[in-house]
């Protein structure tokens, strides 16, 4: 609270415009969200780098982490994680899988088993294409300076709010996604920022996995 | 003079002792009732007591909070409300009731504290592991492995492992979830909290409700229906859904509510039929005053002794005062009808009086006593409910024949003006002239009548339903029920209802044996395909042999090194201390049980009374630690007693002795009861009714007729249930006894009145044999508005019987006694 009040004074002293964007109306909202769509239509694919800041409770400091994103419309995605402890996260629809090259411990999930799983996959997946967005969240969206925009969605079903409390996508004025902030229910906050997004096609290859040889395969849902 | 006439006279000429008396008398059964009565609301104690099904039912309302428990089913059938978002708005106000003690709306993983608490609950199924694997335990509990396992965590955590951050919430030690392993296996997906169409939403409260007895619960309910107004009305994200109810709060609030308009509907309306009955065959108020007041004494002096025998009075018998009024009245109008005659004939208050009694008087009585023999063969139906009734009712209508011929007259009073000869004299008067000429074509033409409607109810035409659903039971029309229903069809999408099984062990050692056996048997039959699942709380069923061996090895165990690398790790892998707290609370927990305090040990001590874990454990855990219960689904719902023989084949295990029960399970052993005591009590009732006639027949072919008509009268009662459309239930099948004995009196009149030589004298008393008739159909037929179905189909088909009984009395019996000249 007192750093927010030293920032409206600070403001104040150099003279800066201190107002809130108002947010978008419904017909202006439409609009974007067509835009959205049609250019996820022309462009089903698209990448970029991501580095991220998570709270968790679990934990005093924050973790910072980085690595590189893939994502096919409309539920395809691998997330690779660099560092001391990479993992690579890949799902071509049909099934999940989660890598942990350190530990040689590989995560498989069957998707359409489980309702809880899948609500939440969905969800979050729509918060990435926009395609069934309104489906699973209210919208807020706030043009920004820059000419993007800023895009507040707050789970509108209780079986999502037990996974997602509010998640805020930040678009760029060529509406590729620069910034997301997830807050989960028990208050782990996690920040991702994105650059050198590309929309170039993407190979099959991309979203599909095995693991290595001498992997410990689990299942921890189940068949 | 009779000694029927002597009795009248005692009170006759001596009005105002007469009245003191009475008004001692209801002073006693006042004060009796008030100071001593209870009301036993408990639709268990209609069912005869005999079955195991029965009593374990019993002790599973005794034993598990269920009786506690409401379930709230939100509802939307159109799939126009947010369920999910309504269901977590709607169990966090509950949770803000001062009514309410915990609330399951999901999950108990998904609510806060859901970690802590699994820790707590942890700790007696960790003691409860075989020795090896409690080692194991002891063995990750080590400091090495402690700081092994945080330093992976953080690690994996890195990685961006969701399942190792899963871990530290539940499981930071890793040694709860192999001991938690056979408690969720034991559980076979007991409570599903929403339907798999997304269209019902299931909410579960555990009140603070203290006593469990029908006002309470009516108290608790208006309670419930307030805040259901309130969080609908309070709702702000669209379409709110239907929010339905139910439990044993609901139930007994129901009917208790329900009981209220019962006792008023059937006495007004059992009040007001025989009072227009009565007026219109006598068109006089005072004579129907004093009835009544003579009744209300019966009534009163019934409850009295009801509270003096058995102290706490069933619902049930809330309908004695309707039976009461139709069947005492009679013995009213039997008197009044011949003193009207004698005081027609010149003859003052107390010389009518006197030959009225002396004439009817004998009558009055035996047909009492018949009517008293039929109720009081309740007794013989191990229903405690109807065997109070029977009991009551037998009292109520013995006080009614010795009250109406000794305080009757004393009521209509010596002013009394009988009026001249009325419609209905008069047409009795020419039915019976008639007879006397044609009363071999009346016989002839009633009997084929009646033997008609007796072919037809053999027939196996629109047979007759026997209705063994639960539902027959309830109410029509209840909301807890219909409640109920939706919730169990939604939820169980075609499965088969559940048979309880109920384990009583003698200690906590034979309690675990039992429940072994019991699973391991039970296992067996699931693998078989005998039975689809089951549900048990033998993971619960603490081994104390196990627990002393695991007790010896914790004395090798050192918690203190633990908690310090504990400590340690946590703070050089950068873990919040506080968010990891339940790993410190375990450590803390055997250190205490190290040390001699078995308190963690104890769960229902431990965990908080407001942990959504206790409603899945009070499910099969009962108050008595050494009582439990199992949830086994068949492979169908039971229909039938071969059927609940062969679950019961399936089940039944020597090892474990579980008393099986459950609706449908009990529905099996009720339905051969209630055929085997339709036929007992029936006859009992018939070799009763010989014996006493012939008492007063002295001759075999009065008799017979007698016998022929109560037998054709049952079957032309039969035959009106199939043109009625009306099916046998577990409480309707009394009527058939009840009929027999009420039948009977009829009969009894006849004799008396074909004993007169002056044909007025025969229609003076045929004609209130008319109008008992009617009065009595008026007494059982009120009940028909009674909202427990206990009652109302009892009434329904007992007024049936008696109508059949009448006319098979008027238009057979009397014209064969005429034709034959039986006396």
């Amino acid at each position: 609270m007192k750093q927010f009040l030293c920032l409206v004074l600070a403001a104040l002293a150099l003279g800066l415009p201190v107002r809130a964007a108002a947010p978008l109306t419904p017909p202006e909202r439409a609009a974007l969200l067509g835009r959205l769509q049609a250019l996820h239509e022309k462009y089903p694919s698209f990448q970029a780098n991501f580095s991220e800041e998570r709270n968790s409770r679990l934990l005093k400091k924050p973790l910072s982490s980085s690595g590189h994103i893939a994502f096919q419309i409309p539920n395809k995605f691998r997330r690779e994680l660099t560092g001391s402890n990479p993992s690579l996260t890949i799902s071509n629809g049909r099934e999940l899988w989660l890598y942990y090259p350190n530990f040689k411990e590989a995560e498989q999930y069957t998707l359409g088993k489980k309702a809880i799983f899948d609500d939440a996959l969905a969800a979050l997946t729509a918060g990435l294409n926009f395609s069934r967005v309104e489906e699973f969240y209210q919208l807020e969206i706030t043009p920004a300076e820059d000419g993007g925009y800023s895009i507040l969605l707050t789970p509108k079903r209780g079986n999502l709010k037990r996974i997602v409390a509010q998640l805020t996508v930040v678009l760029g004025k060529d509406l590729d996604v620069r910034r997301t902030e997830l807050t989960l229910p028990k208050g782990d906050l996690v920040v991702t920022n994105y650059t050198a997004t590309k929309r170039d096609p993407l190979p099959a290859s991309t979203f599909e996995f095995a693991p290595p040889e001498g992997a410990n395969v689990t299942r921890p849902l189940g068949k | 003079m009779s000694p029927e006439s002597r009795f009248t006279r005692c009170f006759v000429e001596r009005p105002r002792l007469t009245l003191a008396a009475v008004t001692v008398f209801v002073l006693v059964c006042t004060a009796i009732i008030v100071l001593r009565g209870r009301a036993d609301s408990d639709v268990l104690n209609l069912l005869p007591q005999r079955f195991d099904s029965v009593k374990a039912l019993k002790v599973y309302d005794r034993e598990f909070s269920q009786a506690r428990e409401i379930t709230f089913g939100l509802y939307d059938e159109k799939g126009e409300a947010d369920l999910d978002g309504f269901a977590e708005y709607f169990g966090d106000a509950l949770r803000k009731e001062p009514w309410v003690l915990r609330v399951l709306d999901r999950s108990p993983m998904d609510l806060p504290g859901a970690s802590r608490e699994i820790q707590t609950l942890a700790v007696p199924l960790l003691f409860d592991q075989e020795a090896p694997a409690f080692a194991e335990t002891l063995k990750a509990l080590s400091p090495e492995a402690i700081t092994r396992r945080f330093a992976l965590k953080r690690a994996e955590i890195e990685a961006g492992s969701p399942k190792a951050e899963l871990e530290l919430n539940l499981d930071p030690l890793g040694v709860v979830a192999p001991a938690l392993k056979p408690f969720s296996a034991s559980l076979d997906n007991s409570r599903p909290l929403a339907s798999a169409d997304g269209t019902l939403r299931v909410v579960v409260a555990m009140t603070r409700q203290g006593s469990l007895d029908a006002e309470s619960c009516r108290t608790l309910m208006d309670q419930v229906e307030a805040f259901n107004q309130k969080a609908r009305a309070a709702w702000t994200g669209g379409a709110a859904p239907q929010i339905l109810v139910t439990g044993r709060t609901a139930y007994v609030g129901e009917l208790y509510t329900g009981m209220k308009y019962d006792v008023f509907a059937t006495i007004l309306g059992s009040v007001a039929l025989v009072s227009g009955v009565f007026y219109a065959g006598f068109r006089r108020v005072r004579p129907l005053g004093a009835i009544l007041l003579v009744l209300l004494l019966c009534c009163l002096g019934a409850v009295a002794a009801g509270v003096l025998i058995f102290t706490k009075l069933n619902v049930v018998t809330m309908g004695l005062c309707s039976i009461l009024i139709g069947l005492g009245v009679d013995f009213g109008m039997l008197l009044y009808g011949t003193y009207q005659a004698n005081r027609r004939c010149g003859l003052d208050h107390v010389e009518s009086s006197l030959d009225s009694s002396g004439k009817i008087g004998r009558g009055i009585l035996y047909g009492a006593s018949t009517t008293a023999a039929a109720f009081l063969s309740l007794l013989l139906s191990e229903s405690m409910g109807f065997a109070q009734l029977g009991v009551l009712i037998g009292i109520g209508i013995l006080i009614a024949a010795v009250f109406m011929i000794g305080f009757f007259f004393v009521f209509v009073g010596r002013e009394h003006q009988p009026g001249g000869e009325d419609f209905l004299l008069t047409a009795t008067q020419g039915y019976i002239n008639r007879l006397f000429t044609s009363a071999r074509t009346v016989t002839l033409s009633a009997l084929a009548f009646l033997v008609a409607l007796s072919v037809f109810a053999a027939l196996p035409v629109k047979p007759i339903r026997f209705d063994a659903n639960p539902q027959s039971l309830e109410p029509p029309g209840s909301r807890a029920g219909l409640a109920l229903r939706t919730i169990k069809e939604k939820l169980t999408q075609g499965k088969a209802e559940p048979v309880l099984a109920i384990v009583r062990g003698r200690d906590a050692a034979d309690f675990h044996n039992q429940w072994a056996a019991a699973q391991s048997h039970w296992q067996t039959a699931k693998d078989q395909g005998l039975i689809a699942g089951f549900s048990t709380p033998a993971a619960f069923a603490f081994s104390p042999a196990r627990l002393a061996d695991n007790y010896a090895q914790l004395a090798a165990f050192d918690p203190a090194p633990s908690r310090a690398a504990l400590q340690k790790a946590l703070e050089e892998n950068g873990f919040d201390l506080e968010a990891l707290q339940g790993a410190s609370a375990l450590l803390e927990a055997f250190a205490k049980i190290r040390s001699g305090d078995g308190s963690p040990l104890d769960w229902r001590a431990t965990l908080p009374e407001s942990s959504p874990w206790r409603f899945v454990l009070d499910r099969f855990l009962g108050q008595t630690p050494t009582v439990g219960a199992a949830y086994i689904t068949p492979n169908k719902t039971i229909g039938n007693a071969a059927e609940q023989q062969a679950i019961h084949a399936v089940l039944d295990t020597p090892e474990a002795r579980p008393w099986l029960t459950g609706w449908s399970y009990v529905m099996g052993d009720l339905v051969p009861w209630a055929k085997t005591k339709l036929v007992v009590l029936s006859v009992a009732m018939v070799a009763f009714n010989v014996v006493l006639l012939v008492f007063m027949y002295r001759r075999l072919a009065p008799l017979a007729v007698l016998m022929v008509s109560l037998g054709l009268s049952m079957g032309a009662m039969i035959a009106g249930m199939k043109l009625a459309g009306l099916s046998l239930n577990l409480f309707n099948v009394l009527a058939f006894p009840l009929v027999l004995g009420v039948g009977v009196d009829y009969g009894i009149y006849v004799v008396v009145a074909v004993r007169q030589k002056a044909r007025h004298a025969l229609a003076a008393i045929i004609k209130p044999v008319l109008l008992s008739g009617l009065t009595t159909i008026a007494g059982f037929g009120s009940l028909a508005w009674a909202n427990h179905p206990a009652l109302s189909s009892l009434g329904l088909v007992c007024a049936l019987g008696v109508a059949c009984s009448l006319f098979s009395t008027l238009f057979f019996v009397l014209p064969a006694y005429l034709w034959k000249g039986y006396r």
